[in-house]
């Protein structure tokens, strides 16, 4: 065993060299493996032996190079090709190459799909990535940089569609090959777990409670680091942050294929225009129920810039009706501007829609009353589903804590609506509430919970229910 | 090969030389001979035994034999030994020594009086 050790030390040896003295050098060996046995005296030959090639090693290979050089003797008309070795190469050499080569080379390839943390490809594909919803805020007037995102409560981090029609050119997906975290190791979970402070310290509106919740997820980083999956941790600190702040506008996520650099993906406005109008702005044509109840069934509140006259005109068309019943069933979010236009149509006068995206109270208000509204007054219902998400929520909530909208129809989704999402890392992100406006309503808002319904029926079912709750009324008139 | 190879003679190539100057030995056999007349202080490993044997051999101060034993036996040791111009050089550097030594005795470099 030592023999074969001593050996393949040998070989480490200038191929000159131990042509001509490795037969001699392992007799050497056998001599003094022979002679010197015990535990000290085997240790000592050891010791020997790999000072020795500590040693002789360096001077080996310069005397190689010395014999080389006068071999090679240059030749003053131009350059000279000398053999140095006196015996072909193997053709098993030519093999072994190849084969070292094939497997550096997949190393190497190997190493760049799954080390380090920098995802080298990354564009916008089918694959498992977030959905950035860039103008489901707009508001987030102290944002700066960073990217938007609306994160659903329910699994993964993109936020379910309207079944229908979909805003396709502004859903981004990020991130083609699923790129895990290579290493999800303590350290990782540290640097997450610091960063996450990092966004707290400097974004969230109480800085009392900011470094509190900081230190207090630091303090658990024990049991968190028990956690191995990335999305399972991402949950965890999520859970934590909730618990201790009872603000459930955290969301900490975690991204397969990395996260989105810089801002919000550039999207062309004029197809973003082009393709909403096409989908009439995600609105059915509205229309006049038998009860005369205006019935308008939005899936998207789109921005106003691309879709406000549509919509004014949808209104516009309800106004003769003596009620109005608002379907949200469908409805996944959107803009909180065409919230605010929407609900500032209903009433008249200003009114304050909380807004957990905005940071201003004063962008919170309303501007009823609104040139051409008739509906101020009338009664509203709104129509909700397990569907309903975000910006939806919103103004389902608002019209329920002002009293303005009786809603029917199942929970809203719940979802987490933040501000600007920002990165930890490229795998980690972290969005929360940045307003410093308080909800000025008792009633915990949506977010994780969702909005309750008035009248708790089926979603199927709400619009039948709706049609009965506004006979009744009507008739009580 | 620049012939001032052994220009100063390394001391492992001494001792080699110095080594062969009783018998004629083969590898492990030199390097229990240095090891003995070093006082255990120097243990050639076979990189350095061997690349000094070269030299040695390149300079033609020592040379190969077939050691004793039957000639058909395959695994008869190569046995070393002296030269007259390595006995030369081994003399000369031994003179050489034995100089300084005259000039460290002259300076008083030794404590006492037992060299």
């Amino acid at each position: 065993m030592s023999e074969r050790i001593y050996s393949l030390l040998f070989r480490l040896f200038p191929a000159r060299f131990r042509a001509r003295w490795q037969d001699e050098a392992l007799e050497l060996f056998r001599d003094r493996a022979g002679y010197e046995r015990g535990f000290a005296a085997r240790t000592r030959m050891w010791f020997d032996i790999m000072c020795d090639f500590a040693v002789s090693l360096p001077l080996a290979y310069a005397r190689d190079r010395e014999l080389v050089a006068a071999a090679a003797v240059p030749r003053q008309d131009g350059p000279s090709f000398a053999i140095l070795e006196d015996k072909p190469i193997r053709s098993s050499a030519y093999l072994y190459g190849t084969v070292l080569s094939l497997a550096i080379l997949a190393g190497i390839g190997w190493m760049a799909k799954h080390a380090g943390h920098f995802p080298i490809v990354q564009g916008a594909d089918q694959g498992n990535g977030m959905t950035v919803d860039p103008w489901a805020t707009g508001a987030s007037a102290n944002g700066g940089g960073g990217s938007t995102l609306v994160i659903g409560n329910g699994e993964g981090s993109t936020h379910p569609q309207a079944s229908t029609v979909q805003p396709v050119s502004k859903v981004v997906r990020v991130g083609t090959a699923p790129a895990e975290v290579p290493f999800f190791d303590a350290a990782e979970k540290h640097r997450v777990l610091l960063g996450a402070a990092q966004v707290l310290k400097q974004r969230y509106p109480d800085k009392a409670a900011a470094e509190k919740l900081g230190k207090g997820l630091l303090s658990a980083e024990g049991p968190l680091g028990k956690v191995n999956d990335p999305g399972v941790f991402a949950e965890a600190v999520t859970r934590q942050l909730r618990a201790e702040s009872g603000d459930m506008h955290f969301q900490v996520e975690y991204m397969r294929g990395g996260v989105a650099g810089g801002a919000a993906p550039a999207v062309n406005e004029g197809t973003y225009r082009a393709m909403m109008r096409e989908a009439n702005c995600m609105m059915e044509e509205p229309r006049i129920l038998p009860q005369n109840v205006g019935y308008l069934k939005l899936d998207w509140f789109a921005e106003p810039e691309a879709c406000g006259d549509r919509v004014i005109a949808a209104l516009k068309s309800l106004n003769r009706a003596d009620g109005v019943i608002l379907d949200l069933r469908e409805n996944s979010g959107g803009s909180p501007e065409m919230v605010m236009f929407v609900a500032g149509w209903l009433f008249d006068r200003p009114v304050f829609l909380w807004n957990p995206r905005e940071s201003e109270a004063g962008r919170m208000w309303t501007h009823s009353p609104m040139a051409g509204s008739a509906l101020a007054g009338k009664p509203v219902w709104v129509l909700t589903s397990g569907r309903t998400y975000s910006a939806a929520e919103q103004f389902a909530y608002n019209l329920k804590m002002l009293h303005r909208a009786t809603l029917v129809g199942e929970t809203t989704g719940g979802a987490t609506d933040v501000g600007v999402f920002h990165h930890i890392d490229d795998h980690f992100g972290m969005g929360l509430r940045e307003s410093r406006v308080g909800n000025p309503y008792s009633a915990p808002d949506w977010a994780g919970n969702g909005v309750q319904p008035d009248v708790r029926v089926a979603a199927g079912q709400a619009l039948e229910t709706a049609e009965k709750l506004a006979e009744a009324q009507m008739a009580r008139r | 090969m620049p012939k001032r190879k052994l220009d100063p003679l390394p001391s492992a190539a001494f001792q080699i030389l110095l080594s062969l100057a009783g018998e004629d030995l083969h590898g492990y056999g030199i390097m229990r001979e240095v090891e003995e007349q070093t006082a255990g202080r120097m243990r050639l490993g076979p990189g350095t035994l061997y690349s000094s044997i070269q030299t040695l051999l390149e300079e033609g101060l020592i040379e190969e034999i077939d050691g004793p034993g039957e000639a058909q036996d395959a695994r008869r040791r190569r046995h070393y030994r002296l030269t007259t111009a390595g006995r030369k050089l081994a003399r000369s550097e031994a003179d050489r020594l034995a100089d300084l030594l005259r000039v460290a005795r002259a300076r008083k470099i030794f404590k006492g009086d037992y060299v």
